[in-house]
């Protein structure tokens, strides 16, 4: 009788279906990928006790990486908002698609980490806004530190006619000035700019001695050709947001080589951990982590470490996240950045070398 | 035969339970109306603010930044169209624009657009930010000299303007037709509201009558039922009696007004029977009162004579002290029972409890009851009526007794007085059961008796309140379980002058008996003595002689007033009850013929309660002397009024 009770309780526990996984959604470029790969291959290498109870998933639209258009983060945000298994969201990766949809999930109450956009409005959206990687002032003051070093006087500014180049450029005038370094022209380079014209009309006749490039890594390309066929050896140093070397080189060539960019992470590779990473990064993604999927990776291991210490609810998570949850190291992250209460930013200016021989 | 009992009320409802179903339900009713309102139109109209005020900001900045390049293209047409690059003029439209651009695209709240329209707005936002980008490249190349570039690129800038102008137009009327369907959704919303209202409307004005219907069967009828019966018990009408139509709280109340309208009842019929025992008892003392007068009279006459033997005298003098003892107690039982007339004197309260204790003392003797007397020292005196202050200490003194007769002896009676701080303190402690802690607290409360049938529940009632009356108060003293009941009536006494003002109105002889030393004190005094009783009026008569007066004597009014025909006397002395023509008539005959003479007029009776009638015209209590009279008093009286008359 023993036995056949125990079958029947077996017999239900089998048939009753597992309880639904909470999804913790990577809302980036379908290139983000690799990101949840790395970080799901890592987890599944811990012991089984210790890997987290959460899915991750990456919700991305299909024209996502093309166009970065503020009507198509929206949706996007609405689209997991609606979904009652997710119950935080790792995303958006630029600025301008971050500011879109942060005030979807602040106003549904779903924790949003925000591992690479910069912009300064991020951290005035609400609460329930979290942003790992260093703000725009703290990388105008970098840059203006560097280009004092480098003992530029006057330079030349592009920035990229959205959130973060308007950002970052608004943040880096009043630095700039502080150090006597005068500002050339700042040339403003919509998304789809012929940037090789802009670039060319802003050299000529103008006087200069460096150029800062506020944009990302493909008009960052373009614009490096045309100072490098120009101005042979001119200084060139451009932002985080062009902080993506092979893209770089594809598109830039050797110009790309004259780029000195600035990086918000350098990886510890004293630190097992981060060389860990390193390895199952290149082993599957066949190059090294841009620092914004370093902390990509970081921000979802954060997510995962809340639903595992408070619970699947979404509320749970985020007071989580705003209290001491946020303000320690998770385990396994590489980047050493905390959701608030960090130290300040290892940033460094990284020269775009040669691609590697693989 | 007995009546078969009236079967009991159903039970229902509890009224207050009644008024807060319906109070819930005109609450729901009129809470409904608010909820529908606020939750169908309310949310549709706050819906429809909430998401076309976001899609007509992006539109209005769209539009705006839209028509800024307006005017850039054009400036910028002018500018190619020269054929000759100015370079100042280039950069300030360069600037210009680049100025324009700055309006971040960020700022826009993407979110807060209606989905729907929301891609056509952002296509029509990239479509400004392509015509400001390929206007900026336009002027780079003008810059550079490439001029038929910048007019080729121009072109593009052109058809790129026309697509945003279409962009607008289509988000225009896409939002139009968004606001229009909303408002569609609305008035429908609205529509639905209405009829929904109307319905609700229709039931409240079903349901309105039977509230009403409700409220009159539960609340109105039994208040009004309720209130006729008061008017009607307010008039002295006992007989009212309420139906009990269901046992709710009205129908309690209504249980309540029977029952009170019951007692009621019961105590006026007793008391009609009281009052006729009492004027059966003024006839009777009167008839006892004149052999008593006769005898004590007779009694002193003889005992004026000086060659009286010691043992007869002694015998007299014991005749007499029964005689004025068994007067005494008749007129304290008359004084009694008959009504208080409220005037407020100068009471001396240690007369009245002695009066009261001669009231009750005879049971005294049969109860084996050992009583103590403490009074102190001085006599105290307060403002208030003497009878109805010795109402209070009989009843006191009654229930002392009637709670001892049946508890074993040693039963001990303590009547003490205190002065303290202006207050007369009396307490009443007797040796008997006391009273139960439970109905402690409830002795003084009308129709609570601890004596069962024989009690009618209100003598500490009533006595408290008359107590209350003159300013102090009565309560039972806390005492030690098996010590009996102590109960304390404190009084606050009059201040000296009060006592003075008072006795100076109610007449001297009420507060001072001085003594006669004078063997013929009234000589001279004319006096006509009216008195039909022979074996008062004769005794008397001598009496009055011996002391010096000179007696005229007649048997009832008539006889009286023939006598005034004859010699006017100083002094009247006239009985009240007489043949022919009473004591009362005769005295408005005097006051309609010779008022100075009516004013030295002295009644002698057992029962003064006629002079009620005198329309308004008071005799003061010092021309009153109950029968049977101690004859010194009468002489003093007399000689007070003789004194008067001589001037």
């Amino acid at each position: 009788m023993r036995r056949l009770l125990l079958a029947a309780a077996l017999g239900v526990a089998a048939c009753t279906p597992p309880p639904p996984c909470p999804v913790v959604a990577y809302a980036a470029g379908t290139r983000h990928s690799v990101v949840v790969a790395v970080a799901e291959s890592l987890l599944a290498r811990r012991p089984a006790a210790a890997r987290p109870r959460a899915c991750l998933r990456l919700a991305a639209q299909a024209s996502y990486d093309q166009v970065d258009q503020p009507d198509a983060e929206v949706s996007l945000a609405e689209s997991l908002v609606a979904d009652p298994q997710v119950v935080a969201v790792v995303g958006h990766m630029r600025s301008r698609g971050s500011l879109a949809a942060a005030p979807v999930y602040a106003r549904a109450g779903v924790p949003q980490l925000v591992p690479a956009s910069t912009s300064a409005l991020l951290r005035a959206i609400g609460p329930w806004t979290f942003v790992l990687s260093p703000g725009e002032e703290d990388q105008a003051a970098f840059l203006a530190a560097t280009l004092e070093t480098m003992r530029l006087r006057r330079v030349l500014v592009f920035f990229s006619g959205e959130a973060y180049g308007e950002g970052l450029v608004a943040a880096l005038r009043p630095r700039l000035a502080a150090r006597h370094i005068a500002e050339a022209a700042a040339i403003r380079v919509g998304p789809g700019a012929d940037v090789a014209t802009l670039a060319e009309a802003a050299f000529r006749g103008r006087r200069f001695d460096g150029v800062v490039l506020l944009t990302d890594y493909m008009q960052a390309a373009g614009l490096a050709k045309v100072a490098v066929a120009r101005r042979p050896g001119i200084p060139l140093v451009a932002g985080d947001g062009a902080m993506y070397p092979a893209g770089l080189r594809q598109l830039g060539g050797t110009a790309a080589e004259s780029l000195q960019v600035v990086s918000l992470w350098t990886p510890d590779t004293a630190d097992a951990g981060v060389r860990d990473y390193l390895r199952w990064f290149r082993r599957i993604a066949g190059r090294a982590p841009t620092p914004s999927e370093a902390f990509g990776h970081d921000a979802l291991l954060y997510a995962l470490a809340a639903i595992e210490a408070a619970g699947p609810a979404r509320s749970a998570i985020r007071q989580w996240l705003a209290g001491d949850g946020g303000a320690r190291p998770v385990p396994g992250q590489v980047t050493d950045r905390r959701l608030h209460g960090g130290g300040p930013p290892r940033m460094a200016l990284v020269r775009i070398g040669p691609a590697a021989t693989p | 035969m007995t009546l078969p009992a009236a079967p009991p009320p159903p039970r229902a409802l509890r009224l207050r339970t009644l008024l807060l179903l319906l109070l819930s339900g005109i609450a729901a009713y009129v809470f409904g109306i608010f909820l529908v309102l606020t939750l169908r139109v309310g949310q549709e109209a706050r819906r429809l603010q909430r998401d076309a005020e976001p899609a007509l900001y992006v539109f209005d900045r769209l539009v705006e930044r839209a028509q800024g390049l307006q005017r850039a293209v054009a400036d910028v047409h002018l500018v190619v169209g020269r054929g000759r690059v100015d370079d100042a003029l280039t950069s300030t439209l360069t600037e210009g624009i680049r100025r324009q651009a700055l309006t971040p695209s960020r700022t826009l709240p993407f979110e807060d657009v209606p989905a729907r329209m929301r891609p056509v707005l952002a296509r029509a936002d990239e479509s400004v930010s392509a015509v400001q980008n390929r206007l900026l490249e336009v002027l780079a190349l003008v810059e550079l000299r490439r001029t038929g570039e910048a007019e080729r690129r121009l072109g593009q800038v052109d058809s790129l303007s026309e697509v945003l102008a279409e962009q607008i137009r289509r988000a225009e009327a896409l939002g139009l037709e968004d606001l229009l369907q909303r408002e569609r959704l609305l008035r429908t919303t609205i529509d639905q509201v209405t009829y929904a209202l109307g319905w609700w409307i229709v039931v409240g004005i079903v349901l309105l009558p039977l509230v009403l219907w409700l409220l009159h069967q539960r609340l109105e009828r039994p208040l009004d039922q309720l209130e006729e019966g008061l008017a009607r018990v307010a008039e002295g009408d006992l007989s009212p009696r309420l139906a009990v139509p269901r046992q709710d709280e009205l129908g309690r109340l209504a249980e309540h007004f029977n029952q009170m309208t019951k007692v009621l009842r019961e105590r006026a019929a007793e008391q009609g029977r009281f009052a006729a025992a009492g004027a059966l008892l003024a006839d009777v003392a009167h008839e006892v009162n004149n052999p008593l007068m006769a005898i004590g009279a007779l009694t002193e006459a003889r005992l004026a004579d000086r060659q009286l033997s010691d043992e007869l005298r002694g015998e007299l003098e014991l005749i007499l002290r029964q005689s004025r003892r068994a007067g005494k107690l008749l007129s304290g039982l008359l004084r009694f029972v008959r009504p208080a007339d409220g005037r407020q004197t100068a009471v001396a309260v240690h007369e009245v409890l002695r009066a009261s204790l001669d009231l009750v003392g005879h049971q005294f003797g049969t109860l084996g009851i050992i009583s103590e007397v403490d009074l102190a020292g001085q006599e105290p005196w307060v403002v208030g009526d003497a009878a109805r202050l010795e109402q209070v200490f009989v009843n006191l003194l009654s229930n002392a007794l009637d709670a001892m007769r049946h508890h074993p002896p040693p039963r001990r009676l303590t009547i003490t007085t205190q002065v303290k701080g202006g207050q007369l303190g009396v307490t009443v402690h007797d040796s008997g059961p006391g009273v139960p802690p439970e109905v402690a607290d409830q002795v003084f409360r009308p129709f609570v008796s601890t004596k069962g049938k024989s009690g009618t529940g209100l003598g500490l009632y009533i006595s408290r309140q008359i107590v209350r009356e003159l300013g102090g108060d009565l309560f039972l003293a806390p005492s030690p379980p098996g010590e009996g009941a102590r109960f304390v009536a404190t009084l606050p006494l009059a201040t000296p002058e009060v006592v003075e003002a008072l006795a100076a109105t109610a007449g001297s002889g009420s507060v001072a008996r001085p003594s006669v030393p004078n063997p013929r004190p009234l000589e001279g005094v004319r006096v006509l003595l009216v008195e039909d009783e022979e074996a008062v009026r004769r005794p008397v008569a001598r009496y009055l002689t011996r002391r010096g007066a000179r007696v005229a004597e007649a048997a009832h009014g008539v006889e009286g007033l023939a006598a005034l025909a004859q010699e006017r006397p100083d002094v009247i002395v006239a009985d009240l009850r007489m043949p022919v023509m009473d004591g009362l008539s005769f005295y408005r005959r005097l006051i309609a013929d010779d008022p100075s003479l009516a004013e030295r007029v002295l009644f002698l009776s057992g029962d003064f309660s006629q002079l009620h009638s005198l329309d308004g015209l008071t005799v003061p209590t010092d021309r009153q002397l109950v029968k049977p009279v101690d004859l010194r008093l009468l002489e003093q009286r007399v000689l007070e009024l003789g004194r008067a008359a001589a001037g």
